[in-house]
């Protein structure tokens, strides 16, 4: 299959890109090279057969068309998007015009593409979005697909009009769309204003290692090779019109999600150990959602996919990578060490 | 008490500004004078009326129309 990835030199959208060059799909990486994208990512596959870059912005219709015209993709997969809810807070005008207008602005790129390819009946465009779209969920409970939208941030307010343009794009004009929404994703390539890889490379620097408020916020962790495996699986298999919830079944409080990544320092950095003594406790953030947690059973029993990692495993995956490759986040040190999402 | 309400000749604009009891004054706020493509002129709007609330009833209705013209729909 001829996959078009939006977002591709980003930190989920690269895992897919590996994973779909090496299982022998031909992918064109579409990325507008912004601030978290780095084509580093990409690197062990740029040289592939059947690989291409095109560097664009998904809201540019121009472009779009005229990529879409000249590589004729089999499906579009679109992770392209603004990410960080801190940033959200301080400057939502990005994550409206991104998530939004560029999802738009896509839509009908593809709309236009299928029509003239006489709507081939295999095409697919595969929207991926968050499970923040669902809002917070108290002590007991889990996100399922019919879970009523409940946005609380900038971040996941775009995310959830760019999901309701995508269904009434299936709906209106009958564009064949899949949806998934996932969990907080970790692992390599992570661009280090998220919270696992802040931690990580703060206790490598003997920082502070910052805790928003006492740590009691729930998330599901989901391993980011096994999204990229999920969002394949979907993309193949996945019914048109239909959403997948995609978790990591890893459910952590960050203050104990931060202590075993601690003590997997501890173990291999002793002389810096217990890295622990560096949490910080600051101020919380605005809105701050107190629990995420995925009901995976659709995705498991329609398309039987499961995560393959445990969060202690891969934790340990994800340590062992930011201590082999400090050259890739050596350049990018000084945004992990900057507050954001103070200014509401 | 004074509202700065977007939309003027709509449907739901109108009706707002005629049913207005005593003590609130609506000043309704028209495309011409806030172009809801361009942030900045529906915050100049706003601030001139020096409104205690904001009421918005501008939008983009007609679902056949939005569905042959986006664009504008978003607005």
């Amino acid at each position: 299959m001829k996959i078009l990835v939006t977002g591709g030199a980003g930190f989920i959208g690269s895992a897919v890109v590996r994973q779909a060059v090496r299982a022998g799909h031909e992918v064109v990486n579409l990325d507008a090279l912004t601030y978290a994208a780095n084509l580093a990512n990409v690197a062990q596959v740029s040289n592939a057969p059947g690989y291409a870059f095109e560097k664009a912005d998904i809201a540019d219709r121009q472009r779009i068309d005229e990529i879409l015209a000249r590589h004729r993709p089999d499906a579009i997969l679109h992770l392209a998007a603004e990410s960080h809810v801190d940033r959200s807070i301080d400057g939502p005008a990005a994550f409206v015009r991104t998530n939004i207008e560029g999802t738009y602005a896509l839509l009908e790129a593809a709309r236009a593409y299928w029509s003239a390819e006489k709507r081939p009946e295999r095409f697919r465009f595969h929207h991926v979005s968050t499970d923040e779209v669902y809002g917070s969920l108290g002590p007991s409970g889990m996100f399922t697909e019919d879970t009523p939208y409940d946005p609380r941030s900038p971040y996941s307010a775009t995310k959830a009009a760019s999901d309701h343009l995508v269904r009434a794009w299936h709906e209106t004009y009958g564009l064949p769309v899949l949806l998934s929404n996932c969990s907080n994703n970790y692992g390599p390539f992570h661009f280090p204003e998220k919270l696992i890889p802040v931690v990580i490379l703060n206790a490598l620097h003997g920082k502070p290692i910052p805790v928003y408020c006492a740590g009691e916020n729930v998330r599901d962790w989901l391993y980011v090779e096994d999204h990229a495996d999920a969002l394949l699986t979907v993309l193949e298999a996945g019914e048109v019109g239909r959403s997948y919830n995609i978790g990591g079944e890893n459910e952590a409080r960050n203050i104990d999600l931060i202590r075993t990544i601690c003590g997997l320092l501890d173990a291999r950095r002793p002389g810096a150990a217990p890295h622990d003594r560096l949490i910080e406790f600051v101020e919380d953030r605005p809105g701050h959602d107190m629990r995420y947690a995925i009901d995976p059973s659709r995705i498991r029993e329609e398309l039987g996919w499961r995560p393959s990692v445990t969060l202690e495993e891969g934790l340990a995956r994800t340590v062992d990578w930011y201590l082999e490759n400090e050259d890739w986040w050596r350049p990018l040190l000084d945004v992990a060490l900057e507050r954001r999402g103070t200014s509401a | 008490m004074r509202i700065a309400l977007f939309g003027r000749t709509g449907q739901v604009a109108t009706e707002v500004q005629r049913r207005a009891p005593d003590g609130v004054t609506v000043r309704a706020i028209g495309r011409e004078e806030a172009d809801f493509t361009d942030p900045d002129s529906v915050q100049r709007a706003a601030q001139q009326v020096e409104a205690h609330a904001v009421v918005n009833a501008a939008a983009y209705t007609a679902v056949d129309r939005a569905e042959a013209e986006e664009r504008r729909q978003r607005y």
